[in-house]
């Protein structure tokens, strides 16, 4: 695997000679880059010394454009030495499909927001064709389908593995008003504790591109290196730019250099903020689902009559009668009626009256109808046909 | 301003009953979403029966169906999309409304329905949406950060439909781009997870030393005012959000927005005086602070909503009519109590009111006379008028209380 380190400012730019040919270098620039900070004659800077110093450098275009942003941004990226870079990374969609038709510039698509099906990859990566030479994948992705990724997709794949979580990108100032700036240049750091869940110290930073808040917790796999090399994964990704302490580019070299599991060990121990795995070993962020539903109240969708709407102990039932019924109710039908709360009675249907009080035998048109009360159905339990 | 120009004003239908009551107080189409593939997990949502009624009452009363297919499937979830798709197809609803590629390209193999791209996509700008439209997308719900300007650029650029939202609760993140429930509450928003962190209040750890704040709780969006400029941009169709909200807003929002858009129909354009009568209509349901966030400049930090709780609206919904006694009474289904003598307020499917003293309210057989009612039960009041099914019935909350 290689590894891919940011240039987080341009006073790390004396350190790159330091760093060996094997790591690639992100190069962020403030006007198109969502956490960038280097300026554009400081991005151009810095592509021409990875370029005299033969590393590879990736210019990163990550920023979310409307209309009138993408004019600016267009402009902006036209200022940079793309000429000098190995490859422009980009996850709006927008900015894949200008690319590829108006530069010649290798592309990395970054496809970290949802994207969670191999339909959806590939077809993001015929579009992009020869152009298209690497795929950065989201955190939410476990290693078995990095593992069944990996082999289906054609280009090389990339992960992060070290740095902080985004939890949102948003494009408003969030942190202004709160913290009373109105500063436009000075990005704006703080840390925030929810008061209703016992979640605490969130990083939310304020740009000139948005907002943007972090897990507390970091993401840390490098202890699982062997796994990840299992997975197929050709690229990963360390990411110093807010960790808690001072690290640099040199730092993050040296940590993957080698695979030296006990720097590693170091490293975790005297990191002050906590490390997780993230969704490396299991995703069920979706095993919640079917308990936000109560099943009992799911209409089946064959023989349902409709649900009871109203109960008057000793004297009625109210239905309120389902247009779609399979056939109409009759006076002799047998019916189960299943209440939320699990009870379920089956009876046979003995009269059947219209809200004028009328008997009818069968339901034709109404809305409402009183059947005979049954003990244990209340109000939102289902009628089925048995 | 083109003489043929019609816009499309498109509601939210989170059950079989709201979807009645949008498309008779005069939405033009309505959204809905099937029991999965959706953002919306925990509203009740449509079983295929129930979208089948949906679908035949809408098209008889001239309004499209569009169902939400908008969550970011995984690989097992789209085991099973071919075969809800094709049921879909056969059930002749109008268009999905998808984000994710991958169910694009399902839905494009196993049927011939419209596909509209989700706002969730995020698609901003020109070059975005002629992408998702080479992927065979007819309509782009644009991303809620793009002005109308911006709108109407997109459409003459890709001819493409464009649909933009005109009202309704925001995410203050890039739709798309949150995954605050996936990571604290292990539920992944981009497959209705969501658990609305945003609207809790959070401690502030600043230089200043703390501060409370529900900094990241976007204003209600009320796109009203600006009606003419999303009518000379002919923005294809007026979205509502609130799949999750009751009966009344679903009523309100569409009879007012309706109301203004038929004036327009009629006359070629609204008038100040009618935006700003309908303008204080949509005051009068709950909501948060109203802002136009996004719709003619990029929203600013008065975007925020700093208070947890929706400020109260000046009516709340008593019942719904669910039938009637021609001549003699309604029966309605109480959503919040009301006595016996109070002054209900009936309102018709044009947005007009009228006003009924519940002289006489009984039990459904009539065996008993009420003196108050109780929410989640049936009443009959007795009432001259006929008032249709799915007539909404309101009260001033000043004397609800
Ligand atoms: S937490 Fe808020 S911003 Fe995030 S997805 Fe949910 S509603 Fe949207």
């Amino acid at each position: 695997m290689k590894s891919v380190l940011f240039l987080k400012n341009i006073s790390e730019l004396d350190l790159l000679q330091n760093i060996s040919l094997e790591h690639e270098i992100i190069i962020s620039p403030k006007g198109i880059s969502r956490l960038g900070e280097l300026s554009l004659d400081e991005s151009n800077q810095a592509l021409k010394r990875c370029h005299e110093l033969g590393l590879n450098t990736l210019i990163e275009w990550d920023i979310l454009m409307t209309e009138n942003d993408f004019q600016k941004s267009r402009s902006y990226f036209s200022q940079l030495h793309v000429h000098l870079a190995d490859a422009v990374r980009v996850q709006d969609i927008g900015a894949y499909r200008f690319l590829i038709g108006e530069s010649e510039v290798d592309i990395h698509l970054i496809i970290e927001s949802g994207n969670h099906n191999l339909v959806a990859i590939k077809k993001w990566e015929e579009l992009g064709g020869e152009r298209l030479k690497r795929i950065v994948l989201g955190l939410e992705l476990p290693k078995s389908i990095l593992n069944k990724y990996t082999q289906e997709i054609n280009v090389p794949c990339e992960l992060q593995v070290l740095g902080k979580i985004l939890l949102f990108y948003s494009p408003r100032s969030l942190l202004s008003r709160p913290l009373s700036s109105s500063s436009q240049e000075r990005a704006l750091q703080v840390s925030a504790s929810s008061e209703e869940t016992p979640h605490k110290g969130f990083c939310v930073l304020e740009n000139n591109h948005g907002t943007y808040m972090f897990l507390p917790k970091d993401q840390y796999l490098l202890d699982s290196y062997d796994e990840l090399l299992q997975t197929g994964i050709k690229y990963i990704r360390l990411d110093h730019r807010f960790l808690e302490g001072e690290y640099s580019i040199t730092d993050m070299a040296t940590l993957i250099e080698n695979g030296n599991t006990q720097l590693w060990d170091e490293f975790k121990n005297n990191y002050g903020a906590k490390f997780i795995r993230g969704y490396f070993n299991v995703n069920k962020s979706d095993a919640i689902f079917p308990k936000l539903k109560n099943h009992r109240t799911n209409k089946k969708t064959d023989s349902y009559i409709g649900k009871v709407v109203d109960v008057k102990k000793e004297q009625y039932l109210a239905v309120n009668v389902f247009k779609k019924t399979s056939r109409k109710l009759e006076v002799g039908d047998s019916i189960e009626i299943s209440s939320p709360d699990g009870k379920v009675k089956r009876i046979e249907v003995r009269s059947i009256k219209n809200i004028a009080l009328e008997n009818i035998s069968q339901v034709s048109n109404e809305q409402i109808i009183l059947i005979a009360h049954v003990g244990g159905i209340s109000v939102k339990s289902q009628v089925h046909f048995l | 301003m083109n003489d043929q120009w019609n816009p499309e004003l498109l509601a939210p239908a989170g059950s079989l009953e709201k979807l009645k009551v949008a498309v008779l107080y005069g939405a033009d189409a309505v959204y809905c979403g099937g029991q999965e593939f959706g953002l919306r997990t925990a509203a009740e949502n449509f079983t295929l029966p129930e979208l089948e009624e949906g679908v035949g009452f809408a098209h008889a009363h001239g309004a499209k169906v569009f169902v939400v297919l908008n969550g970011f499937l995984h690989d097992k979830d789209l085991v099973s999309l071919p075969e809800f798709v094709t049921k879909l197809d056969e059930l002749k609803i109008d268009a999905v409304i998808v984000s994710d590629l991958g169910v694009i390209e399902t839905v494009k193999k196993y049927s011939k329905i419209p596909v509209h791209l989700s706002t969730q996509a995020s698609c901003l700008n020109i070059e975005a949406a002629k992408m998702w439209k080479e992927l065979g997308v007819e309509r782009v719900v644009l991303g809620r950060e793009s002005t109308i300007d911006e709108a109407s650029r997109i459409k003459k650029e890709t001819g493409l439909e464009v649909e933009m939202f005109v009202h309704g609760s925001m995410c203050m993140a890039y739709s798309g781009n949150c995954v605050i429930s996936n990571y604290t509450s292990g539920r992944d928003s981009n497959r209705g997870g969501c658990a609305h962190s945003c609207r809790f209040e959070y401690k502030l750890e600043t230089e200043n030393g703390p501060v409370n704040s529900y900094f990241m709780s976007s204003k209600d969006l009320n796109g009203m005012e600006l009606l003419p400029a999303f009518l000379d941009a002919q923005i294809d169709s007026l979205k509502v959000e609130g799949r999750m909200k009751g009966h009344l807003y679903a009523a309100t929002i569409s009879v007012n927005y309706a109301r203004a858009l038929n004036e327009y129909r009629q006359h070629k354009k609204v008038s100040p005086e009618t935006l700003k009568v309908l303008g204080e209509e949509l005051q009068k349901i709950s909501h948060r602070d109203y802002t136009t966030a996004s719709l003619v400049n990029p929203a600013g930090p008065d975007s925020v909503y700093e208070d947890r709780e929706n400020a109260q609206g000046e009516y709340a919904a008593v019942g719904v009519v669910v039938d009637s006694v021609k001549n003699d009474s309604v029966v309605i289904e109480i959503k919040k109590a009301f006595n016996k003598n109070d002054v209900l307020e009936f309102m018709l499917f044009n947005g007009e009111v009228v006003e009924v003293k519940a002289f006489e309210i009984y039990n459904l057989n009539e065996s008993e006379e009420y003196d108050k009612t109780n929410p989640g039960t049936l009443v009959k009041v007795k009432t001259a008028f006929n008032f249709p099914e799915y007539t909404l019935v309101r009260r001033k909350l000043e004397a609800l209380s």
